[in-house]
């Protein structure tokens, strides 16, 4: 369908049922004709902004959100899930026998009122323990890190399938119509690179932005065509008046065609965005102390993704849906005290930092905060000098905080030593599901039609856990 | 409840829509939503909601059996009975526990299946066609003789009556068991076997129409009887300039220019308009511009994408093999069966062998999970996938797990086809290891042309292996040699001439005793040392010889061979590679009947007979899908609107009787040439027909589906790019070689890939830019370039800040509009002829007294206020900038961009 409106398909209109059916009936033309009757076209009355926001399935817990993406893996005894009964076993064989248990390197406490345990490899988030909801009982399809990146982002890796970003802004549209409705900061070339924040079937327009890829410092990171490298502010306004003049002629010539009026929009905000978006990037508006606290400074472990959580807090701040900050390799097979030490100095106070501003601003309320990677890793190693761990889909640990979460509170477990999830489950399925509910929206009712199937998602899966509400 | 029927009746105030006799449809259950989601508040809808015994179709039931014969029709009018009446009930109550799938087949009676029922179970056959009193069915729902079903409750006496019809009339049931096993397990559940797109193509008479003067073809009078019906009459045609522009872009996908504007306008009779048509329909330009449209159903790319996404660096040759194909008018049936069977097909010359292996790229070019999923039966998914969505408009790929949910594809269908893809061997270029070694090559790759060159050079690398391997060993006993041998030695044996005086042995002068066993020894060794370096200066010499004979060099493409062992496969439950079911037979769709199917054997996959069912010409969807896709791309929207799904959950016809005709026409009249379905397409006055807007044709129909005017259109990546090419006079026209994918090599993006080749200025058609599934070309993602990992056969067209992001500042639109100004300004003319050529360049149309106006005041005032300029622009006048940034407007504009 040619369509510059492709809110015709949105999640607002279900599928009928018998119900809505029997409803209406009366003698007329049939469903199929009225289908065939009500092009995009026929009911786009008048140009409508295909990111302006639009009612959610029911009131929303949280209004934007943002994913900290350990990317390779953290492992979840080093992190949130204590497993005391693993130290004691250390050195011992493990299941199967052949590999060796090995117990977490880091020192474990409970934390603030709620008591959760949080080693002290991630010390500074363990200080907002009580925002933390944190799910133990995570498991996953898929043990390899390009498959497993790709369910984690868009609920398959089998087949091209929309992004979870791609999905809020398809059902929510975004607040602030200047800048990108979803960001991914930094986001990685390799496991799947861009299908990570694509759109898949869906049209274009809910495709996320990138800004720098892995390999770019973020404070070097820039946006494609944002700005014009030959003219000034005012003489491209004057180059656009004209512009916009030739496009309101035609306009005029055809009253009854929404899409001029669409392009001339698109002009509108491209221009503003020109303007909006690098004022946002810019973190030098922020004072010492700010940057301080999310860790940036020149030489700073915790600069660059520091940055990227500053700059995440500044997007949603100015009206963006969704953002992604995406941190390096959390990919320890060996050299796993080093290698995870490494990872948590680069991001632990900046996620801690995130928590505090939000909180301080009032955003944590309307905020929802995930964190984690796209599997957890095995309680036993191969290696002689038993400092490494694997690749783990079986159990693992993700938390999320903010808006209409229950802080303070760990739900579902793994084994004693941390091999599989046995209670409270959470399916990443059932994970999706969740955030599409906090967000307002039903994960069975936002779909989109391709190729004769609506899809979803949580495809036909996904349980909201309600256990992690607030 | 299964039976409830939705029935959508005509109103009586209202003159007969061809689409709407045949309507008859489940209600969708959870997860398909209705037809496009959103049908509500539009006033004309109101449904009427019927009993399970509700009859809906009247005689002139449009897809109904032609009226030739009196006994298909009466056994049309028997199966629909069946359909209605009897195949609701049997779901329901009956085939829990009388179907194949039951847990324990009750009385060992199956009821799914018609020679079930009258085989019969334990107590004898159930059902006696033509005789209901002695059927046992019968006995059993009215409660007699202690047989008593449904166990439950009794049936109502109106459904049991029913039955009694049925059986008597000869208990018709189209439910037949194929081959010598019941493929179709579930045959009673199946839904949908009274799909409109499934029922035979039908010749239907060319209406009468009222204004005669007004219809210039056929497809004008089943269009306009239509609009007659409704009291509509279509608006006004397009200018000549309109037209011309609609003409090119359609084509060949791109402007026309501004001489055959002026051409046109002065002379755009019949007699022009047929000269163009024809022209256009055979430049290689039409070529590279349907091709397109092909390889976005083709879901064609040059990359595996997905988790890790390989490059295909062979992929391109099927790209040209498609361009070539449809400039050549190859026919539809053909072209086809060279892509699913090319292989298998007798070939006149090597060329031909060559072109045809690499037409079997359609099955090799699917995005594919290199990194977990399961890529044999992933890859065979995706071939029915696009077999199913390009070729029959039908989402097969949803049989892989369970029984399609609403059209007749049951799982055994799916994997009957899946056997075919089993028995055939997909060379993609391999996993993530990429080949370095011609036999790494030869494993991955489509090896083209002569099979004994590829054997030649195989033997001949066998060769030059063995020797390296015994030069290898060679040359490592020499260093063993050596460290054995005394320091001195080694020296002369390799510089016989040295003396040996004054050599460390010398100096260290060991005792004569221990000197004479040790020289003994040296000896022997020296002797050994200077065979090996003659036999290993001797293998060098020969070494090189063998490399230097020269060797023929193999090409590659990406494509499809057949196994060696070619066999049935068996069923795999809910899609599980681990759950091996029932073998089923390789074959084709079940609910899809030609007459006298091919059948497949155990000699070949049977891929050859795939294409023979998927281009019999009595095949129901092929040809209406080919058509269909064609109209889409000529009037912006499909006879069927969802071009990739003619199946339940798709839109059905507008125009039935039409699709209908030109299907038929297409394969009778036209033998399978797209050409010449295009150019009776184009031909038409409803091609011809003004985007103008009429007030009372928008109220009845504000979608144009009965096309009372043209739709106007936003134009494609390809062109858009393609057109600002060819305006800035930059656009080179020559095919170029490869692919710039094959220049960065094997490879893996996002592994220290060579992406320069990416970056370099391409200045040929888009249809050419490299497709890399995860780098898609910015112009073409930006505006709407399809996900090609999924067939997709109509664009979106969304308007969205990073498309005018792109057009106000990237490099690309800047350098396009400096070459267009310089064009401009090498005219020997006063600036407003210059401004009036650059609309006709860019638009096919002069400009208006007040755009010209504009124009110069703005291009005056800006060459008066430009400030020193940049890095970019240096060495240009105010007035050069100024020019190049009123060109830029024309080709940002709204205009450039919108076909009317």
């Amino acid at each position: 369908m040619t369509t510059d409106d492709p809110l015709a398909m949105t999640h607002t209109c279900r599928p009928m049922t018998r119900r809505d059916l029997l409803g209406q009936a009366t003698c007329g033309i049939g469903t199929l004709a009225l289908a065939g009757l009500c092009q995009p076209e026929a009911r786009a009355d008048r140009f409508q902004p295909p990111l302006a926001p639009k009612q959610p399935h029911h009131t929303p817990r949280a209004k934007r959100m943002i994913f900290l993406h350990m990317r390779g893996g953290p492992a979840h005894m080093e992190t949130f899930e204590h497993k005391p009964e693993l130290a004691r076993k250390h050195g011992t064989k493990g299941r199967g026998g052949k590999r060796t248990l090995i117990g977490s390197k880091w020192r474990w406490q409970q934390r603030g009122e709620s008591g959760l345990w949080v080693s002290d490899l991630v010390k500074h988030q363990a200080q907002h323990a009580d925002k933390l909801c944190v799910l133990s009982g995570m498991h996953t399809d898929i043990a390899n890190h390009t498959p497993a990146m790709l369910f984690l982002h868009t609920g398959s890796f089998t087949f091209a399938r929309p992004s979870m970003g791609s999905w809020l802004l398809y059902g929510l549209g975004t607040p602030n119509q200047n800048l990108p409705g979803f960001v991914s900061i930094c986001p990685p070339l390799i496991n799947g690179g861009t299908s990570n924040y694509g759109t898949a079937f869906l049209p274009s327009v809910y495709q996320g932005t990138a800004i720098g890829d892995i390999k770019t410092q973020v404070k070097n990171a820039r946006i494609g065509n944002i700005s014009n490298p030959r003219l000034d502010s005012k003489t491209q306004r004057s180059q656009l008046d004209l512009l916009q003049s030739l496009n309101r002629d035609l306009a005029a010539r055809n009253p009854y065609d929404t899409r001029i009026e669409g392009v001339i929009e698109s002009y509108e905000l491209a221009f503003r965005m020109q303007a909006e978006l690098p004022r946002v990037m810019d973190l030098s508006s922020e004072t010492k102390t700010t940057q301080a606290m999310y860790g940036i400074g020149t030489g700073r472990a915790s600069d660059n993704f520091g940055r990227q959580c500053l700059m995440a807090r500044r997007l949603i701040e100015a009206g963006v849906r969704h953002v992604e900050v995406c941190d390096e390799f959390w990919d320890q097979h060996g050299a796993l005290r080093k290698g995870h030490q490494a990872r948590a100095n680069a991001t632990d106070l900046p996620a801690a930092a995130l928590l505090e501003d939000l909180q301080q601003r009032g955003l944590l309320e309307d905020t929802l905060v995930l964190w984690g990677g796209e599997f957890g890793r095995t309680a036993d190693t191969g290696r002689k000098d038993l400092d490494g761990r694997d690749h783990n889909p079986n159990g693992y640990t993700m938390w999320l905080a903010g808006g209409g979460v229950k802080g303070g509170t760990q739900y579902g477990a793994t084994d004693e030593l941390g091999y599989a999830a046995v209670s409270g489950r959470v399916h990443l399925h059932d994970l999706h599901a969740t955030i599409l509910h906090l967000m307002g929206l039903d994960h069975t009712r936002l779909t989109y039609r391709y190729g004769g199937r609506d899809f979803r998602l949580t495809d036909v899966h996904g349980r909201v856990v309600t256990e992690a509400l607030a | 409840m299964v039976g409830r029927i939705v029935v959508a009746q005509c109103r009586a105030d209202q003159a007969p829509r061809d689409g709407l006799r045949y309507v008859n449809r489940p209600i969708a259950a959870e997860t398909c939503a209705d037809a496009d989601g959103a049908s509500y508040n539009h006033p004309m809808r109101s449904i009427l909601i019927t009993s399970l015994c509700t009859l809906l179709v009247g005689a002139d039931w449009a897809w109904g059996a032609p009226p030739a014969d009196r006994a298909d029709q009466d056994r049309a009018r028997q199966l629909e009975f069946f359909e209605k009446k009897i195949r609701p009930v049997l779901v329901k109550t009956c085939l829990k526990c009388h179907s194949a799938t039951s847990k324990e087949i009750g009385g060992k009676l199956r009821l799914d299946h018609r020679p079930g029922a009258i085989q019969g179970g334990e107590s004898g056959p159930a059902i006696v066609p033509g005789k209901p009193a002695q059927s046992l069915l019968i006995q059993a729902i009215e409660y007699r003789d202690g047989l008593e079903m449904p166990p439950d409750e009794k049936l109502p006496a109106e459904v049991v009556q029913n039955f009694k019809t049925w059986i008597a009339n000869g208990a018709v049931d189209p439910r037949v068991a194929g081959n010598n096993q019941p493929r179709n397990q579930q045959a009673g559940s199946t839904p949908g076997r009274d799909l409109w797109s499934l029922k035979p193509i039908t010749n239907p008479a060319v209406p009468e129409v009222g204004d005669m003067s007004w219809a210039r073809s056929e497809i004008d009078r089943f269009l306009l009887a239509r609009l007659e019906d409704r009291g509509l009459s279509p608006v006004a045609d397009a200018s000549p300039g309109t037209l011309l522009r609609r003409l090119h872009f359609d084509l060949v996908g791109l402007p026309p220019s501004p001489r055959q504007v002026d051409a046109f306008e002065r002379d755009h009779g019949e007699a022009a308009y047929l000269r163009v048509v024809d022209k256009l329909l055979a430049s290689p330009q039409f070529g590279e511009r349907w091709a397109r449209h092909w390889l976005d159903v083709a879901r064609y790319a040059e990359s595996a994408g997905s988790s890790r996404d390989v490059l295909m660096i062979w992929a391109w040759r099927y790209r040209d093999y498609v361009i070539d194909a449809v400039s050549q008018d190859v026919p539809y049936d053909r072209f086809l069966t060279e892509q699913i069977a090319g292989d298998l097909l007798p070939a006149a010359s090597p060329g031909e062998a060559r072109r045809l292996q690499i037409a079997t790229g359609l099955l090799a070019i699917g995005q594919k999970s290199l990194n977990g999923g399961n890529i044999p039966l992933d890859v065979i998914d995706d071939q029915l996938d696009v077999i199913g969505k390009a070729i029959l408009g039908m989402t097969i790929a949803c049989a892989r797990c369970h029984d399609h949910k609403f059209d007749p594809i049951p799982t055994a269908d799916y994997y009957a086809l899946a056997g075919i893809f089993r028995s055939t061997e997909t060379l993609f270029g391999g996993n993530t290891n990429r080949p370095k070694t011609v036999d790494a090559k030869m494993k991955v790759y489509l090896v083209l042309g002569d099979a004994s060159k590829a054997k030649k050079i195989q033997k001949h690398q066998k060769k030059v292996q063995d020797l390296q391997k015994q030069r290898n060993a060679l040359a490592k006993r020499k260093t063993n040699l050596e460290k054995r041998l005394p320091a001195g030695d080694k020296k002369k044996v390799e510089q016989p001439a040295a003396a040996s005086a004054g050599s460390d042995r010398d100096r260290k002068a060991p005792k004569p005793a221990q000197r004479k066993k040790a020289s003994q020894k040296a000896g022997k060794l020296r002797v050994q040392y200077e065979t090996v370096v003659k036999r290993l200066a001797a293998l060098d010499k020969q070494l090189k010889a063998l490399k230097a004979v020269p060797q023929p060099t193999l090409e590659f493409a990406v494509g499809v061979r057949d196994r060696g062992k070619v066999a049935d496969g068996p069923i795999q439950v809910r899609g599980e590679r681990k759950k091996a079911g029932q073998v089923v037979p390789r074959g084709f769709l079940t609910s899809v009947i030609v007459d006298d199917p091919p059948v497949v054997t155990n000699k070949q996959s049977g891929r050859l007979e795939l294409a023979d069912w998927l281009t019999r010409p009595d095949n129901p969807l092929t040809s209406r899908v080919m058509v269909n896709r064609t109209w889409s791309h000529l009037f912006g929207q499909g006879l069927v609107s969802t071009t990739e799904n003619f199946g339940h959950n798709g839109q059905p016809p507008s125009h039935p009787r039409l699709l209908d005709w030109l299907a038929h026409r297409f394969v009778r009249q036209h033998k399978w040439s797209r050409k010449s379905l295009i150019r009776e397409m184009v031909l038409s006055r409803a091609y011809r027909l003004s985007s103008d807007h009429d007030p009372a044709a928008f109220e009845a129909d504000p979608a144009a589906r009965l096309v009372w005017r043209h739709n106007r259109r936003r134009l494609e990546a390809e062109a858009i790019r393609d057109a600002m090419l060819a305006v800035s006079g930059r656009l080179d026209l020559d095919r170029p070689t490869a692919s710039a994918v094959t220049r960065i090599g094997e490879g893996e993006v996002g592994r220290n890939l060579n992406i320069k080749p990416l970056t370099e200025p391409f200045p040929h058609r888009s249809v050419y830019l490299p497709i890399i599934r995860g780098i898609l070309p910015e112009f073409l993602k930006l505006f709407d370039f399809p996900d090609p990992s999924n067939p997709q056969g109509v664009r979106d067209a969304t308007s969205v800040p990073a498309q005018s992001l792109f057009l106000l500042n990237s490099p690309f639109v800047l350098e396009q509009a400096d070459a267009l100004a310089a064009r401009l300004l090498a005219r020997d003319e006063p600036d407003a002829e210059r401004i009036q050529h650059a609309y006709r360049l860019t638009l096919g149309r002069g400009a208006t007294e007040s755009e010209r106006a504009r124009a110069a005041s703005y291009i005056e005032k800006t060459a008066a206020s430009l400030g020193s300029g940049d890095n970019m622009t240096a060495g240009r006048s105010n007035r050069q900038r100024a020019f190049s940034l009123f060109c830029q407007v024309l080709l940002a504009g709204a205009e450039f961009r919108y076909l009317d």
